[in-house]
């Protein structure tokens, strides 16, 4: 718990406060029996019916304040719980923004979703109810063990005797019950995280109609989780007896040693009374803990959780001191390995990229091609060899002051639920309207125009709405939008027809800024014009030049060139 | 309108009605759930006997100094314990299982929705909200509604012996108590309607952090090739203090249930004690103000917690109300009655078929075309002429406006969609893998053999790349598939139709990640495939649909050209301009 309180230390102190506030407006409630004795005794003794009125007053404005006192420690405690939690969850999300490839590879959606709901409603539940709750207890416990052995230290012992065993099975049961909540909670986030993906393909279920299928698939799941939320119900509920039992057992052994005490005479009738009405003092803790116990163990599962989401570090940390202002600056891959999950993806990569310059990349499916954009970006790095830029190993630089330079399209154009405009200025937001609406025309996005509210047109999660030429051309939008300094295409012509490509190409030229561009593309055509073609396969550069030096070669180009060829 | 992060979902009004539709959920477990009520009933009374015994004890056989008589005594207070411990034992055990198949019922129920759902919903609302519907709140009300209606009963019940307690002892007294309580009670009901509002404004802005969560993990990628991170914790911060904000604002309602019920709790006693003592005693005497005063402690506390679970319930059916939203969600597209299953072979007519998305921007407009079985057909024409929304026609995914679609002769209307989906596939533009084995992914509902599937993807020639994955055909796929490219997604999306076998296929642009000389590899196995069976393809590229039967211009909202390539040729009209622009960029380009 410490380090959750210490990742923003403002709130240490307001934490401890109002659970200390909380705590004393509740305890100072001892003074009310008091306050209504002394109110019977100056009627029926002292006969003073004058003080009535006052005391009756008094006691209710202590009521009032009282209550109020823990009203608003109580909101206090909440609101601080909250803020504390809310740190926690941003802090997570700052770090899974900064996590890499070799996370989300292995991450699973509705796991990252299940830490950012469940797993923080429990934290918060720890933080805002079980720790309150814990040191009332223990108050209560420690106030009325130590009044009652100043009456009668034995018997006070005696009466404890079945809260030590208490003790031994509640560590017993954490032992055999926090696997178990941990399995739970895993149960739980497989089944969220089908339920996820079904919502994601829902056209695919429906293409397919597999909705049957799907429902089967998912009463396995949910069956799986109640089975297991009931196994561990049934431990519980065993568990809970047992220390039922015990505590109540107090009352048992206080009738037959009481009584054997009494009988002998060593304790007197006024100290059996006083422990007969304490006797609730000491048993209810008992049976209140066992009910914490659990969310206490679940709250250690989730933090364990958590705790491995915010500590997660990305394997590749390019955080060089250097700044870097401009990319148009010579580039250079100088013997460039990449191994990605124990697979060789790129060899013997040597490739120089001068500013300005047009260069692509072509190759099959599988032949690394993307592997560059990754690279070029940081999320991946080289196992051997280096990217120079302007001479200097880009692992010197910032990594974040590269991809600010660099205006990637991505393959698969995700785009985000917002307007259009505020997924074109994603990447700069000091873009205007009117220059947003510009990179948008010179992206080809006429359809903008089309759209009921233009450029302030909300498009649904992912651009659906959108068809996946559309969705392309936004997202070259975005990508000019910030006036980068290498333009890196990744088969953007994919999902475009020839002729938006050829206009895309010919406005891209006539930007009113000039960059590098990198086109990686499996269709020769999109790659023709340009100054340094690269051929790529199984991971290595097998060709490279121009096209009329490829043409000439008669190589791999050539025959892609002829097979493409016969095609148009 | 489309749902996303920034916008609160509509209100929705309280009504009854959803409290009794809940009571659908628990009506297949009244007998356990009355069973447990008993057992509970009958512990707690069990319990009340304790306190008894052991004043009896203490009054009687401590000081008549009977040994005996206390040995006795003990084993009754024995048998007591052990019998209320087990029967609340087994209480807990039958109610948890009746929360978790409620639970378990809704999830499902939500579920099994979702799958009928048009297109259009998930279209239009943010798949982080849909998620927390359909994970969060079956699991909240479940809870609520079992517990705190079984503890309301209870409660009322103790209320009632209390209640006549008290007013045995003294009526007049009495009163105090119960007049305050329900000058309390009429206050939360009126507070209700409040305090209903904020919690869902609440739940409002707590959705809308979900699913600004959701969104940015599936969009990490972007948000750090684009430097965003800062930007969006800022967002991320706004939202949670939108949303600490919305709570901290039911905060003050919802605590006031037990500061009110402490304070009225003391207020009663004070009056008690100074109306009985001031007026009343020595004719009433300080025994009886003191017996209606515990009465009083044990009065109160029930009347806190009906308190407090009225509030409950008044959040479950907040929950209750999103959950029932979406199950009354109308279904667009269903089967009618009259729904028949239809063996497909690929007759199908478009005939005379208009249709918009938003009944505002026509799409097509008095389209007419025909397909004969086994046909190959090729859609052409200009990003967003209306290609893939006839395909999306054909599978049914939306309805047509007016006009007739038919599928061998049958209005489409009037074929069960299990029947016309399974025979008709697509191949989507935004494909996606699910969360398990490669295997799995290919096969789907299907039942083919492991031979037959490594058959189809050898001619796919994606075998070796599969058999290179980890664990071959068993390498589980995470997150649509994100550790493979898009080609290999795309082959293996292809591979999974082909396992599908069906009827009629559909490809939309189903090639556009593949590289030409896979794909023209791939065409090889496509001409297996497409042999004898109706394929209606889209394709930016003409290449790709030249050798189709038909191919298809589309313009203006209808089917501007059709015929075969040569035929369009001949015609020298759009089809013959857009392939010599093509061929013409094509050669400038050398």
């Amino acid at each position: 718990m410490k380090w959750i309180l210490n990742l923003n230390k403002k709130y240490r102190v307001p934490y401890i406060l109002s659970n200390l506030f909380l705590i004393f407006f509740d305890s100072i409630g001892f003074v009310m029996p008091i306050l209504v004795g002394y109110l019977v005794d100056s009627v029926t003794i002292r006969h003073n019916y004058d003080s009535i009125f006052f005391i009756s007053i008094f006691m209710i404005v202590f009521v009032v304040l009282k209550t109020l006192g823990s009203y608003y420690s109580v909101i206090r405690l909440n609101l601080v719980t909250e803020k504390i939690v809310s740190e926690l969850k941003s802090k997570c999300y700052q770090n899974i923004n900064n996590l890499d490839y070799y996370f989300y590879e292995h991450e699973t959606r509705g796991e990252l979703m299940t830490n950012f709901t469940s797993d923080m409603q429990t934290i918060r539940k720890q933080f805002d109810f079980n720790i309150k709750t814990l040191g009332a207890i223990v108050l209560t416990f420690i106030c009325s063990l130590g009044y009652l052995f100043t009456i009668n230290m034995p018997f006070t012992l005696i009466l404890l005797t079945p809260g030590v065993l208490v003790g031994v099975i509640s560590y017993r049961f954490i032992r055999k019950v926090k696997p178990e909540y941990e399995k739970l909670r895993n149960i739980m986030s497989c089944s969220n995280d089908f339920v996820s993906d079904n919502i994601e393909a829902n056209r695919v279920v429906k293409t397919f109609a597999i909705e049957a299928d799907e429902i089967k698939r998912m009463r396995k799941l949910n069956k799986r989780y109640i089975d297991k939320d009931v196994s561990i119900a049934y431990i519980e509920d065993k568990f809970y007896a047992k220390v039922d039992f015990l505590s109540y057992f107090m009352s048992v052994i206080f009738l037959i040693v009481g009584g054997y005490l009494f009988i002998n005479d060593n304790i007197t009738m006024g100290e059996l009374i006083i422990f007969n009405s304490y006797l609730y003092n000491l048993r209810a803790p008992f049976t209140r803990l066992s009910g914490l116990l659990n969310s206490m163990e679940r709250f250690a599962i989730a933090k364990q959780k958590i705790y491995k989401l915010l500590t997660a570090k990305p394997r590749i940390v390019l955080d060089g001191e250097e700044n870097i202002e401009n990319l148009l600056v010579p580039i250079e891959f100088k013997n460039v390995r990449i191994v990605f999950d124990d697979k060789v993806v790129l060899e013997n990569l040597n490739i120089t990229i001068n500013p300005y310059e047009t260069i692509a990349f072509v190759g099959k499916t599988g032949s690394g091609k993307s592997s560059i954009v990754n690279l070029l970006l940081g999320f991946i790095i080289p196992e051997s060899g280096e990217v120079l830029i302007n001479g200097k190993n880009y692992l010197n630089y910032n990594i974040k002051d590269i991809r600010f330079k660099v205006g990637y399209v991505t393959q698969n154009s995700f785009l985000f639920s917002d307007t259009i405009y505020n997924n074109i200025r994603y990447g700069n937001m000091s873009v205007t309207k009117e220059e947003a609406y510009k990179y948008a025309k010179i992206a080809c996005c006429d359809y903008i125009d089309r759209l009921p509210k233009g450029i302030d047109t909300i498009i649904g999660e992912r651009g659906v709405g959108l068809s996946g030429g559309e969705k392309q051309r936004l997202s070259l939008a975005r990508a000019l939008a910030v006036h980068p300094d290498i333009l890196l295409l990744d088969d953007i012509t994919s999902a475009l027809d020839i002729e938006t490509e050829e206009k895309i190409n010919e406005s891209i030229n006539n930007l009113d800024y000039k960059s590098t561009k990198i086109i990686i593309a499996s269709k020769i055509v999109s790659v023709m014009k340009a100054d340094r073609i690269y051929v790529l396969d199984s991971g290595k550069v097998v060709e490279f030049g121009n096209h009329k030096e490829l043409m000439k070669k008669k190589g791999y180009y050539y025959e892609l060139y002829n097979i493409q060829k016969g095609d148009i | 309108m489309v749902n996303n992060y920034k916008q609160d979902e509509d209100k929705t009004k309280f009504s009854w009605n959803n409290m009794a539709r809940m009571m659908e959920f628990i009506k297949p477990y009244k007998k356990d759930l009355i069973v447990s009520l008993l057992i509970g009933i009958f512990a707690s009374v069990l319990l009340l006997f304790m306190p008894k015994v052991m004043v009896y004890a203490i009054d009687v056989s401590f000081v008549n100094k009977n040994l005996g008589e206390i040995v006795f005594l003990t084993l009754v207070m024995l048998l007591l314990v052990v019998i209320s411990v087990s029967l609340t034992k087994y209480k807990r055990d039958k109610i948890i299982v009746i929360l978790d198949k409620v639970s378990y019922d809704m999830k499902m129920a939500i579920f099994q929705k979702l799958q009928v759902l048009p297109n259009s919903y998930f279209d239009t609302k943010s798949h982080g909200k849909i998620y927390t519907r359909a994970t969060n709140y079956p699991d909240e009300a479940s809870i609520i509604i079992c517990y705190v209606l079984l503890d309301a009963i209870l409660d009322v019940i103790e209320l009632i012996f209390v209640v006549i307690f008290m007013l045995s002892t003294n009526v007049k007294l009495s009163l105090i108590s119960i007049l305050l309580s329900l000058i309390l009670v009429s206050f939360f009901v009126f507070l209700a309607p409040v305090r209903r509002k904020l919690k869902q404004n609440a739940n409002n802005k707590s959705s809308n952090v979900n699913a600004y969560l959701s969104e940015s993990i599936n969009g990490i990628r972007i948000t750090q090739s684009f430097n965003r991170e800062k930007k969006n914790e800022s967002i991320l911060k706004d939202l949670e203090n939108e949303r600490i904000d919305a709570y901290r604002r039911t905060w003050y309602i919802s605590n006031l249930n037990w500061s009110l019920t402490g304070i009225l709790n003391y207020v009663s006693m004070i009056l008690l004690f100074y109306i009985g003592l001031r007026y009343m005693y020595p004719i009433v005497s300080i025994g009886v103000i003191i017996a209606i005063d515990s009465y009083s402690s044990r009065f109160w506390g029930p009347i806190e917690y009906l308190t407090s679970s009225y509030n409950d319930l008044m959040d479950a059916s907040n929950y209750l109300e999103r959950i029932f939203e979406l199950l009354d969600e109308p279904l667009i597209i269903m089967d009618s009655k009259s729904a028949q299953n239809v063996s497909i072979e690929g007759n199908i007519e478009f005939r005379d078929v208009s249709f918009s998305y938003d009944k505002k921007k026509m799409v097509l407009e008095h389209f007419n075309l025909k397909i004969k079985a086994g046909q190959k057909v090729g859609l052409v024409g200009e990003t967003g002429c209306g290609k893939s929304t006839i395909l999306s026609l054909i599978s049914r995914f939306y309805d047509i406006e007016s006009g007739e679609l038919l599928i061998e002769g049958v209005n489409i209307k009037d074929i069960k969609l299990y029947s016309l989906r399974s025979q008709i596939s697509q191949m989507l533009q935004d494909n996606f893998l699910f969360a398990r084995s490669v295997y799995d992914n290919l096969v789907l509902d299907k039942k083919k053999t492991k031979e037959e599937v490594i058959d189809i993807c050898k001619m796919l020639d994606i075998h070796e790349m599969i058999m290179s994955l980890e664990h071959g055909y068993e390498t589980v796929l995470l997150n649509n598939g994100s550790n493979l490219s898009s080609g290999e997604r795309q082959l293996l999306c292809m591979a999974r139709i082909m396992v599908q076998n069906p009827k009629v296929l559909i490809l939309d642009e189903a090639t556009s990640n593949i590289d030409l000389k896979t794909e023209h590899k791939l065409q090889k196995a496509m001409d297996i495939i497409t042999k004898n069976r109706t394929t209606i393809m889209v394709a930016h590229r003409i290449s790709t649909i030249k050798n189709c039967d038909k191919i298809v211009l589309v313009k203006d909202h209808i089917n501007y050209e059709e015929g075969s390539h040569k035929e369009l040729m001949k015609k020298k009209g759009e089809y013959y301009k857009l392939y010599n622009s093509q061929a013409i960029i094509n050669s400038a380009k050398e």
